[in-house]
C-alpha cells in the first residue's frame, strides 16, 4: 500500500480528471447543467463553511451571491462592460459590502448576529424589487454570455470548464487560507473562542477576514451565475435559497472545509435527478436528507467516506 | 386625516397584530425557556390554520376546532422536541438546520396533499357593527377578541404553580433546579405551549389572511425581529412588540406604499445593534 501522503494526492488527482473529462463521459446537457449549478453552489457553500468555522451563523449566504450577480448584470447589460472586468470587479464590490456590514454586525453576539443576516437577506430581496434601474420584480434579463475575442462560451461544456476553473481557483483561496496562519487562528476561535481570545488571537479580525473572504468567493461565483442564465431575479436569492446553502454544507460535513462543499453540492443537485424525484417531492427529499444526517451522521457525507478513504479536509 | 379610514387601519393593524402577538408569544417561550431556534414555527402557524379550515369545513364548530388545532400542534411540537431537538440540543446550528428541514418537509406536504392554492374559510361571525358613526366588522372584532382570549389563558397559565416554574426556568436553568424544578419537564411543557400557540394563532387569523401552504415564510421573519427587538423570553415585550408591528404594517402600508418593510427591517436592524439584547431582555449567554 502507498504511503499515506501519496495515497491522499492520488485520489486528489484521479477526482480532478474525472470532473475534467465529465463532460465528455456524460453526454447529457442536462447533467452538465446541474454540475455546473453544484459547481457554482459549492462556492458559495465554501464560504458559508470558512463562516461556520470562526462560528459566524450567518442566513444571507446567498444574498451575498445575488449581490454578485447583480452588480455583473448591472455593468454588463448598462455599461457593456467585458465579463472578464464584471467577475472582479463584482467580486470586489460584493466584499466591500460584506467589510461594511461585517464592521457593523461581527461584534454583536451570534443571536444578533444571525438576526441581522436574516433581516439583510429580506431587505436584499425587497430593495432590488423596488428598483427599477436594476429590473424590479420583474428581474434582469440579456446578460451576454462571457467571450474570449470571438469565441462565446455558449454550450455548456465550455461553460462547465469555465466553472470549473473559478471553483478551482475558489479551493486554492480557502486552501491557502487554511493552511496559513490566518487558518490555524480559525480553527482555534472555532473550537473556543474565549480560549483563543485568552491566548491573543484578535477574534473580530479573523472573523472579519472569514466574512469577507466569504463575500468575495460569492461574488466571483454570483458573476458566473448572472452570465450562465443570463436572467436574474431578486426572488432566486432569497432567505430560502441561503437555508438550501445552509443544508448542502451539513450534508457534505460541517467539520470538512474544502470536500465537504463539493460532494455536499453534488449529491443535493444530482442524486434527485438520478433518482428521478419530481419537484414536487424534491424539497421532501431535501428536508429528509437533513434530518438524517444531522442525526445519524452528524460528521456528513465525508465524515463516513473519511472511514474508507484517507482523505482529510 | 379621514377617521373612517384611520379606524379601519387601526382595526386592520389590531387584527395583523393579535396573530403576530399569538406567534411571537408562541416563539419566545420556546427560544426563551428551550433555547432552541425553531425555524418550523411559522410552518406550525400555517397546519394550525389548514387544520382549523379543514375542521371548519366539516361542520366542526369553531371553538373545538381552534381547540383541536391547538391540541394538534401541541402533540406536534412534542414530538419535535423528542425527536429532533433533544438528540441534537448541544449543537445550536444543527437544531437550526434540522428545523428548516421539517419546515420545508411540512409545507411541500401540504402542497402534496391540498394542493398549492389559498383555503378561503369563512368567519363565523358575520355582519357588521355601527360605533359613533364608525362601521366595524365583526369578522375582525371576532379575530382580535379570540387572540385576547387565548393571551388572558396564557397568562392566567403563568400565574400558575407551573407558569411560575415555567419563568423560573427561563430566567436561570441552574437556579431553578436548585428549587426543586427539573428544567427538563419545563423545557418540554414550553415546546408544547408554544406550538400550540402557533397553531392557535393559524387558526384564530385564517378567516383574515386565508390559508396558503407558504404562508409560514413571511411570518418566520417577523416573529424572529418581533423577539428580537422586544427580548428573548419576554411576554410582555412580545404583546407589545408584536401589536405595534401590526399597527406599523397597516398604516406604513396605507402611507407608504410597498417600501414599508424595508423601512422597518432596517428600523429593526438599527434596535438590534443599539440594543442586542431587546428592549425587554436579559443578556443571554449560550456559546457556540
Amino acid at each position: 500500500m502507498l504511503p499515506f501522503k501519496h495515497q491522499k494526492g492520488l485520489i486528489l488527482l484521479g477526482i480532478f480528471l474525472a470532473l475534467i473529462f465529465l463532460p465528455s463521459i456524460i453526454g447529457s446537457q442536462h447533467l452538465i447543467h446541474i454540475f455546473i449549478l453544484a459547481g457554482l453552489e459549492c462556492i458559495v457553500v465554501m464560504g458559508f463553511i470558512a463562516q461556520y468555522h470562526v462560528r459566524l451563523l450567518t442566513f444571507c449566504a446567498a444574498t451575498f451571491w445575488g449581490l454578485g450577480a447583480y452588480t455583473s448584470g448591472f455593468l454588463s447589460t448598462k455599461f457593456g462592460i467585458n465579463f472578464w472586468f464584471c467577475l472582479p470587479l463584482s467580486a470586489i464590490i460584493t466584499s466591500f459590502f460584506a467589510l461594511l456590514i461585517g464592521l457593523l454586525a461581527v461584534r454583536a453576539g451570534w443571536v444578533t448576529f444571525l438576526m441581522i443576516s436574516v433581516v439583510i437577506a429580506e431587505v436584499f430581496v425587497e430593495a432590488i424589487g423596488h428598483i427599477g434601474l436594476l429590473g424590479g420584480w420583474d428581474g434582469m434579463g440579456r446578460i451576454p454570455r462571457p467571450a474570449i475575442g470571438s469565441y462565446v462560451f455558449l454550450s455548456k461544456a465550455s461553460y462547465y470548464y469555465l466553472t470549473l476553473g473559478l471553483a478551482t481557483v475558489c479551493v486554492l483561496i480557502f486552501m491557502g487560507l487554511y493552511k496559513s496562519a490566518i487558518g490555524k487562528a480559525w480553527t482555534a476561535i472555532g473550537q473556543s473562542s474565549d480560549l483563543a481570545e485568552s491566548v491573543g488571537v484578535n477574534i473580530f479580525k479573523y472573523r472579519m477576514i472569514a466574512y469577507v473572504t466569504a463575500g468575495f468567493t460569492s461574488g466571483l461565483s454570483g458573476s458566473l451565475y448572472a452570465h450562465y442564465f443570463s436572467y436574474i431575479a431578486p426572488t432566486s436569492f432569497d432567505i430560502v435559497r441561503s437555508l438550501y446553502v445552509s443544508i448542502n454544507a451539513v450534508v457534505g460535513g460541517l467539520g470538512f472545509v474544502i470536500s465537504g462543499p463539493i460532494i455536499g453540492s453534488i449529491i443535493i443537485r444530482a442524486v434527485p435527478e438520478w433518482l428521478r424525484i419530481t419537484d414536487k417531492y424534491q424539497p421532501i427529499f431535501e428536508g429528509l436528507v437533513i434530518i438524517l444526517c444531522a442525526l445519524f451522521f452528524r460528521k456528513g457525507v465525508m465524515g463516513v467516506l473519511s472511514k474508507y478513504i484517507p482523505l482529510r479536509r | 386625516m379621514n377617521c373612517e379610514v384611520f379606524f379601519q387601519l387601526l382595526l386592520n393593524g389590531l387584527v395583523l397584530g393579535s396573530s403576530y402577538v399569538l406567534v411571537a408569544a408562541g416563539f419566545t417561550l420556546v427560544y426563551g425557556t428551550a433555547r432552541v431556534f425553531n425555524f418550523a414555527h411559522g410552518h406550525f402557524y400555517m397546519l394550525g390554520a389548514f387544520i382549523y379550515g379543514g375542521l371548519v369545513f366539516l361542520g366542526v364548530p369553531w371553538i373545538l376546532s381552534l381547540v383541536i388545532a391547538g391540541l394538534a400542534l401541541g402533540l406536534l411540537g412534542l414530538m419535535t422536541w423528542h425527536i429532533l431537538f433533544k438528540p441534537l440540543y448541544f449543537d445550536v446550528f444543527l437544531t437550526v438546520a434540522t428545523s428548516v428541514g421539517l419546515g420545508y418537509i411540512m409545507v411541500q406536504g401540504v402542497i402534496v396533499t391540498v394542493g398549492e392554492r389559498n383555503l378561503i374559510v369563512p368567519s363565523v361571525f358575520k355582519g357588521v357593527l355601527t360605533l359613533w358613526g364608525t362601521t366595524i366588522s365583526l369578522e375582525k372584532l371576532s379575530i382580535v377578541l379570540i387572540s385576547l382570549g387565548v393571551m388572558v389563558g396564557l397568562h392566567l397559565f403563568l400565574k400558575s404553580k407551573i407558569g411560575k416554574a415555567l419563568e423560573a426556568t427561563t430566567i436561570d436553568q441552574e437556579g431553578a433546579s436548585l428549587q426543586g424544578i427539573n428544567p427538563r419537564w419545563m423545557l418540554v411543557i414550553a415546546m408544547i405551549l408554544g406550538s400550540a400557540l402557533a397553531g392557535m394563532a393559524g387558526a384564530v387569523i385564517v378567516p383574515y389572511l386565508s390559508a396558503q401552504p407558504n404562508m409560514g415564510y413571511p411570518i418566520t421573519t417577523t416573529y424572529l425581529c418581533i423577539v428580537v427587538v422586544a427580548g428573548h423570553g419576554s411576554l410582555k415585550g412580545a404583546v407589545i412588540i408584536g401589536l405595534l408591528f401590526g399597527l406599523v404594517k397597516s398604516f406604513g402600508y396605507h402611507y407608504l406604499g410597498t417600501w414599508d418593510y424595508t423601512i422597518m427591517m432596517l428600523l429593526v436592524a438599527i434596535i438590534m445593534y443599539i440594543r442586542p439584547w431587546g428592549i425587554w431582555g436579559v443578556e443571554f449567554r449560550r456559546r457556540i
